[in-house]
C-alpha cells in the first residue's frame, strides 16, 4: 500500500481524544481511573501494612491520631489499535481503498505517537496473516509505516478468526477498523460484535470507492467477486441504476444501524475525499480527534 | 460520373471506425467488481424483447450514419453527371467610389468572395471579368486561367460612379450570349446601379453593410470680377445619421485659401456660397474634416479646375498710349499688355487677343485666334458698313453674350458710328435704330468682334460697363484650359454618397456562383443534414443523458457526504 509521509507532518498539532480515560500500563499525560503515583492528589485512605511510609500524611497522623496514606491520580498513556482490512476488495477505488486506509491508519498513528500514545497494527482479511506493529512513539512510527508499505491487499481470509488471534493479545482504549465491509451479513455482524467487544468506545472507519458509490456498469453483461469468485449476470439501464442506488442506501442504513447499536462509532468515508479533509472533517466532528490546544481547527 | 475533387471520397475511410465503433459498442463484457453483495439487487438479464428491439434500431442507425457519410463524401468530391457540361461566368466587378467604403472596403470584400467562387468552379468552366467605375473596361474574356482573373480583380481600385454599370452589364450580356450556359454574376454593394434587360440571368453578389458617411457632391468655381474674387459653390451631403459641426477647407493648388465651419444635419444636403479672392492657381481643392465614423473617404474631397485663370497676352494698336481701352486692359491682373503704333513694326509674336483702335498699317496682323476691331475699315475685316451715321439710338443688345454680361448699353451717347450689315454668317450683337452697331464673325480663321465706334468718343468709357466689357474680352479671349486638366476634375455624385446598400436589386437573382459546389447540390445539403441529425439522436442524446446522470449521481454523493457521521 501507498502512504505519502511527507502529509503525515501536517497532523502534528492534533491529538485523539480520549472521552473514557487512559488505561495503558504506560505512563503518559492522560487522566486515568487508576489511583496511585502521580502529581495530582486525589483522596485519603486508610494505611494498610505494607504500604510506603512515604505516602503516610503525617500532619494527619499527629492531628488524629489515625495513619492515612494519600492518593494520587495517575497518568497513563492512551492504548490505540489500528486495524486494516487488506482484504481483495480493497485493491479497488480510484485512489485504492487499501491506500486511502493506510493513509489515514498512518495519520492516526501519528497523532497518537507524538503524544506517546501507544499504537498497536493489525492488517487482516487477506492472504498475510500475523502482520502486526507496535509502537510507543515516535521512534515506533516508521516501523508501522514500513508493515503499511509493505502489505498489498488481496486475498479472501477469515476476518474473524484473524481478528480474534489478534485482539487476544491485549486490551486497547480504542480500536479503530479501517474496512470497506463488503462481506457476508452474518460475516459483518461477527466482527463488529468482536470489535464492540474488545474496546470500550471502538470506531469503525467504513471505506468506500466508486465501485460501490456509482459502478459504471454500461456495457457490463457479468461481474465476478473479486474474493468470492462468485459470478453474476446484471441488468442494464435506468431501472437498474436506480435498483442498485436503493440497494446500495439500504446496505449502508443497515451497516450504520448496527454499529449504533453495537455501541460503535460510524464514520463513512469516501476515497474521493482527501485525508486531510476526511481528518479535520468528519473526524474532527466525531471528536475523535481535537487540537492539541483547545483551539478551533 | 466524374468527381471536381476526388480526393473527398478517401472520407469514405471514415466508414470503418463507425463500423467498428458501433459493433464495439454493443459487445457487453464481464467486469470484476470488489464484491456482488450490492450488485445481487440488479442480477438478471435484460428483457429479450428490449434486447431483440435494440439490435435493429442500431442497424438503422449504423446505416443511417453510413448513408450520410456516403452522401458527404459525394457532396465533397462533387459528384456530377458527365454530361454536365461546364459553365461560362462573366464576372462584373463594380469599382465604383463607394466600393471604396469601409474597412475593409467593399472592393475587397468582393474581390474575396470572387476568390472563394473561384476555387469552386469545375474544371472547364470559364471566367471573363468586366469592371465598372470611372471606366468599363473588359479586362479579360472567356478564360480558364483563374489566377489571371484573380490579379485583374486585385489590381481594381475604387473611384468614378456607378452609372457606367448598365453599360458594362450590356457588355457582359452581348459576351455571355455566346457563352456555355452562361451567367452574368455582378459583384456589386449596388450603389448606383442599374440593372438594364439582359438575356443571360445576372446573379447579384451583395457586399458591404449599411453605414454613416458625409461627402462633398457638387463643387464649382467661377470668377466673381476680374480682379480674382471668385464665387465657390460646394454641396455637403450628409448621411451621418446625426448633427454635426464639420469643418470645409479651400485650396487652390496646394494652398489654403480658407477654412469654413458649416453644420451639417443628419440626413440631407448643406449648400455653400462663398465668395473668396482666390490667387492664381489652376486647381481648386474642397475638403472637409473632421467627420466621425466616415465610411468613405473618396468623397471627403472634391477637386475642380478653374477655367479662365490663365494669363493673356494682348496686343492692342492705338494712336495713343492713354487710351481708354489700353488703361482697362492694363489694370487687368491676367493680361500681358503691348501697345503699339499703327506703324510699329512687330516680331514674331503670338497673341491671344488682338484689339484694335485703329488699322495697323506697318505689315500683316500678328497671329492671334481673337480679333476685336473699333471702328477700323469694315472692308479689311470683311464686314460691311452701310454708312456712317450720326447719334444712333441704341434699342438692343445681346446681354446673354458673354461679351456683355454686367454691360448696360441702355442710354448710350453716340455721337457717331459706322452702321453695319451682317451677312449671312456673321451676327449682330449691337442694333441701333439706324443699323447694327457690332457683329461677331471669323476673319482669316479667328473670331471677329467688329464694332462701329471708338469708345472714347462714347460715353462708354466713363461707365462700369466698359471695364466688365473689357474683362468680358479677356475672359473670351483666355486660353481653354489644357487638355491635361481634365482628369484633374474630381466631384463624386450624390448617388455614390448615399453608401447604404439596396435592399435588392431588381432584375437580378441571388447567386449561386460564391456558394461553391455544395450549395449547388441541394441533395448533397440533405445528407449532410441527415448526417448531422443522426449523430445528434445516436450519440450525442444518449451521452447527454448519461452526463445528467453522472451530475446527479454527483450530487447525491455529495449531500450524503454533507450529513455528520
Amino acid at each position: 500500500m501507498k502512504i505519502d509521509r511527507q502529509a503525515l507532518g501536517r497532523f502534528a498539532a492534533l491529538r485523539l481524544r480520549a472521552p473514557g480515560g487512559a488505561t495503558s500500563l504506560q505512563q503518559g499525560d492522560r487522566r486515568s481511573p487508576f489511583r496511585g503515583r502521580g502529581l495530582e492528589f486525589a483522596d485519603y485512605r486508610e494505611y494498610d501494612p505494607g504500604d510506603d511510609l512515604r505516602l503516610v500524611d503525617w500532619n494527619v497522623y499527629f492531628r488524629l491520631g489515625t495513619a492515612l496514606v494519600r492518593q494520587f491520580n495517575e497518568e497513563r498513556s492512551l492504548s490505540i489499535r489500528l486495524c486494516i482490512d487488506t482484504s481483495a476488495s480493497m485493491g479497488f477505488g480510484e485512489p485504492r481503498k487499501a491506500d486511502h486506509a493506510a493513509q489515514l491508519a498512518a495519520t492516526i498513528a501519528m497523532i497518537a505517537l507524538s503524544h506517546r500514545d501507544p499504537v498497536v497494527l493489525t492488517c487482516y482479511g487477506g492472504d498475510n496473516k500475523g502482520l502486526r506493529a507496535r509502537a510507543v512513539n515516535l521512534d515506533g512510527l516508521p516501523e508501522l509505516l514500513h508493515l503499511l508499505e509493505r502489505v498489498e491487499p488481496g486475498g479472501h481470509g477469515d476476518a474473524h478468526a484473524q481478528l480474534v488471534a489478534q485482539l487476544g493479545q491485549g486490551r486497547s482504549d480504542r480500536l479503530v477498523l479501517l474496512s470497506d465491509l463488503l462481506c457476508e451479513e452474518a460475516e459483518r455482524d461477527s466482527l463488529l460484535r468482536l470489535c464492540a467487544a474488545s474496546c470500550p468506545r471502538p470506531i469503525v472507519l467504513h471505506v468506500l470507492g466508486s465501485d460501490e458509490l456509482a459502478p459504471d456498469l454500461d456495457g457490463v453483461e457479468r461481474v465476478v467477486d473479486s474474493e468470492t469468485g462468485e459470478e453474476l449476470l446484471v441488468r442494464e439501464g435506468r431501472d437498474a441504476t436506480k435498483a442498485y442506488q436503493a440497494a446500495l442506501e439500504a446496505w449502508l442504513a443497515s451497516v450504520e444501524t448496527r454499529c449504533r447499536a453495537l455501541g460503535i462509532q460510524y464514520v463513512r468515508v469516501d476515497v474521493g475525499n482527501t485525508v486531510k479533509s476526511v481528518v479535520e472533517g468528519a473526524l474532527h466532528r466525531g471528536q475523535i480527534v481535537e487540537h492539541a490546544t483547545g483551539g478551533a481547527q | 460520373m466524374t468527381a471536381a475533387q476526388p480526393w473527398a471520397l478517401a472520407a469514405l475511410a471514415l466508414a470503418i471506425p463507425i463500423v467498428v465503433a458501433y459493433l464495439h459498442r454493443r459487445r457487453r463484457i464481464t467486469k470484476r467488481v470488489p464484491s456482488v453483495l450490492i450488485l445481487r439487487a440488479i442480477a438478471g438479464q435484460s428483457k429479450p424483447t428490449r434486447r431483440a428491439w435494440s439490435k435493429p434500431r442500431h442497424l438503422v442507425s449504423l446505416a443511417m450514419v453510413l448513408l450520410a457519410l456516403v452522401g458527404l463524401s459525394a457532396a465533397l468530391a462533387d459528384l456530377r453527371d458527365e454530361d454536365d457540361t461546364p459553365r461560362d461566368f462573366v464576372l462584373v466587378l463594380d469599382t465604383s467610389a463607394s466600393m471604396g467604403a469601409g474597412s475593409p472596403s467593399r472592393l475587397s470584400e468582393a474581390v474575396d468572395e470572387l476568390a472563394d467562387a473561384l476555387t469552386g468552379l469545375r474544371p472547364g468552366d470559364r471566367v471573363a471579368l468586366v469592371t465598372t467605375g470611372a471606366q468599363t473596361l473588359v479586362r479579360v474574356g472567356l478564360t480558364e486561367d483563374r489566377e489571371r482573373v484573380l490579379a485583374l480583380a486585385r489590381e481594381a481600385t475604387a473611384s468614378g460612379t456607378g452609372v457606367g454599370s448598365a453599360g458594362a452589364l450590356r457588355v457582359a450580356d452581348a459576351i455571355c450570349r455566346g457563352a456555355n450556359r452562361g451567367a452574368i454574376v455582378l459583384f456589386s454593394d449596388g450603389v448606383g446601379v442599374d440593372i438594364p434587360t439582359t438575356q443571360c440571368p445576372v446573379e447579384h453578389v451583395a457586399v458591404g453593410r449599411a453605414g454613416p458617411n458625409a461627402g462633398i457632391t457638387a463643387l464649382s468655381v467661377r470668377e466673381a470680377d476680374a480682379l480674382g474674387l471668385a464665387e465657390i459653390y460646394t454641396v455637403v451631403t450628409s448621411e451621418l445619421g446625426r448633427a454635426q459641426e464639420l469643418q470645409l477647407t479651400l485650396k487652390v493648388d496646394d494652398d489654403i485659401v480658407d477654412v469654413l465651419s458649416i453644420d451639417v444635419p443628419a440626413r440631407g444636403d448643406v449648400e455653400k456660397l462663398q465668395r473668396v479672392p482666390l490667387p492664381p492657381g489652376e486647381r481648386v481643392t474642397a475638403q472637409i474634416d473632421h467627420v466621425d465614423d466616415d465610411q468613405l473617404a473618396a468623397d471627403d474631397s472634391a477637386t475642380v479646375v478653374r477655367h479662365g485663370g490663365a494669363r493673356v497676352s494682348v496686343l492692342l494698336v492705338a494712336e495713343t498710349r492713354l487710351s481708354f481701352a489700353a488703361e482697362a486692359l492694363r489694370l487687368h491682373p491676367r493680361v500681358d499688355l503691348r501697345v503699339v503704333g499703327p506703324h510699329d513694326a512687330l516680331g514674331n509674336d503670338e497673341f491671344d487677343l488682338v484689339v484694335l483702335e485703329t488699322d495697323y498699317l506697318a505689315g500683316p496682323l500678328p497671329p492671334a485666334p481673337k480679333l476685336v476691331a473699333f471702328a477700323v475699315p469694315p472692308s479689311r475685316l470683311g464686314v460691311a458698313a452701310r454708312a456712317q451715321v450720326e447719334t444712333p439710338e441704341v434699342i438692343r443688345w445681346s446681354f446673354d453674350h458673354p461679351l456683355f454680361r454686367f454691360v448696360d448699353l441702355q442710354g448710350l451717347e453716340l455721337p457717331r458710328a459706322l452702321a453695319l450689315v451682317p451677312a449671312t454668317d456673321q451676327t449682330s450683337l449691337v442694333d441701333s435704330d439706324q443699323g447694327s452697331l457690332a457683329v461677331t464673325s471669323t476673319w482669316e480663321g479667328r473670331e471677329l468682334v467688329y464694332v462701329g465706334f471708338l469708345p472714347h468718343e462714347s460715353d462708354l468709357v466713363l461707365r462700369v460697363g466698359f471695364v466688365n466689357f473689357v474683362a468680358n474680352l479677356v475672359e473670351w479671349a483666355a486660353p481653354s484650359a489644357p487638355a491635361s486638366s481634365a482628369g484633374a476634375e474630381n466631384v463624386l455624385s450624390k448617388t455614390e454618397t448615399h453608401i447604404d446598400p439596396p435592399s435588392g436589386l431588381e432584375r437580378t437573382v441571388k447567386s449561386t456562383f460564391a456558394d461553391g459546389p455544395l450549395a449547388r447540390s441541394p441533395l448533397w445539403t440533405l445528407l449532410l443534414v441527415a448526417a448531422l441529425g443522426a449523430l445528434v439522436l445516436e450519440w450525442l442524446l444518449p451521452a447527454f443523458v448519461a452526463a445528467v446522470v453522472q451530475l446527479r449521481g454527483l450530487w447525491a454523493r455529495r449531500r450524503r457526504r454533507g450529513e455528520p457521521a
